[in-house]
């Protein structure tokens, strides 16, 4: 652990909010396996502005709701596939929401370091899930979900919306919590259904 | 005169017709906001219109488990009404999302 990634004497509490939190947010569409080899996401990542939020939240939700468009392909059990479905449907509606509060606030999302790792991420973890099928293909995208809609929760709470600046983006990224919750849960419930081989 | 008497005759009786059968159809609002349903739980009579509007960015539906009535999916702003009948109670969940529960309790007046 070099003290560059941990400084024993930070001297912005957000700074260092976000070098806690933010690797944690980027690495969340990574398998385990590859996420223990990443290398710290956002070392460096000052404080977020609402335009790379902005970015980020809609990254986020691309990246599952394409997750969700290969799960519905691929999927054998008929409960992924409408699980993945929902995920298609729902993180779509949520990107139209801040699509047109971006417009509205004359806002530009911008990408940044988190929001590209996102995406790197959902590349690899696309790669590892088109090389599995049938009942394993379910297991591996199922646990992806669940990993993935913990770690969108524990950024919502401990990054995106505390930094958000704007009323109406907070406000907006605090709604969406609940879609968040109640997906997650349905994994969950899903992924005991499916058992372990 | 005749038609006087014959109107406050036809008004008691309109009255006590209503009476016997308590009080007026009522309908009731549920609103889905935040992926919950808004009573969760709802008391009403036959009779009474029950009203689901989705106040979610995404789509849901209130279907009663085991059958019976089903809103369909339901879009962002949309509504859904039922006309109870006495058969209608029970618990009922989003299909797309079936951690949201709600129960509707139906007792006669």
């Amino acid at each position: 652990m070099s003290p560059t990634m941990f400084p024993r004497r930070p001297r912005r509490p957000t700074l260092v909010l976000a070098l806690l939190v933010v690797p944690s947010v980027a690495a969340l569409a990574c398998k385990p396996r590859e996420r223990a080899a990443a290398p710290p996401a956002a070392a460096g990542q000052t404080a977020l502005s609402d335009a790379q939020i902005a970015h980020i939240a809609v990254t986020a939700n691309s990246i599952d709701s394409a997750m969700g468009e290969l799960a519905k392909s691929k999927a054998r059990s008929a409960a992924v596939r409408d699980f993945a479905q929902t995920m298609i449907t729902d993180h779509g509606g949520v990107n139209r929401q801040a699509v047109q509060l971006a417009t509205r606030l004359n806002l530009t999302p911008e990408a940044n370091d988190v929001s590209r790792q996102l995406q790197r991420g959902a590349d690899s973890a696309r790669a590892s899930l088109s090389s599995a099928s049938g009942a394993a293909f379910d297991r591996a995208y199922i646990a992806r979900e669940v990993e993935y809609h913990q770690a969108v929760l524990d950024a919502l709470d401990k990054t995106l919306v505390p930094n958000a600046k704007n009323a109406e983006l907070k406000t907006l990224l605090q709604s969406v919590r609940p879609a968040f919750v109640a997906h997650l849960e349905r994994a969950k419930q899903i992924q005991s259904t499916l058992g372990n081989r | 005169m005749t038609t006087r008497r014959a109107a406050a005759l036809a008004a008691v009786v309109l009255v006590g017709a209503s009476a016997a059968c308590g009080r007026a159809a009522r309908s009731h609002t549920i609103e889905i906001r935040g992926f919950a349903y808004d009573p969760a739980r709802l008391e009403v009579a036959p009779g009474d219109t029950v009203v689901w509007i989705n106040r979610d960015a995404v789509p849901h539906t209130a279907t009663r488990e085991g059958g019976g009535w089903d809103s369909r999916s339901l879009a962002s702003q949309s509504e859904w009404r039922l006309v109870v009948t006495r058969d209608d109670g029970g618990p009922y969940f989003c299909t797309f999302h079936p951690t949201m529960r709600g129960t509707l309790v139906v007792r006669a007046r």
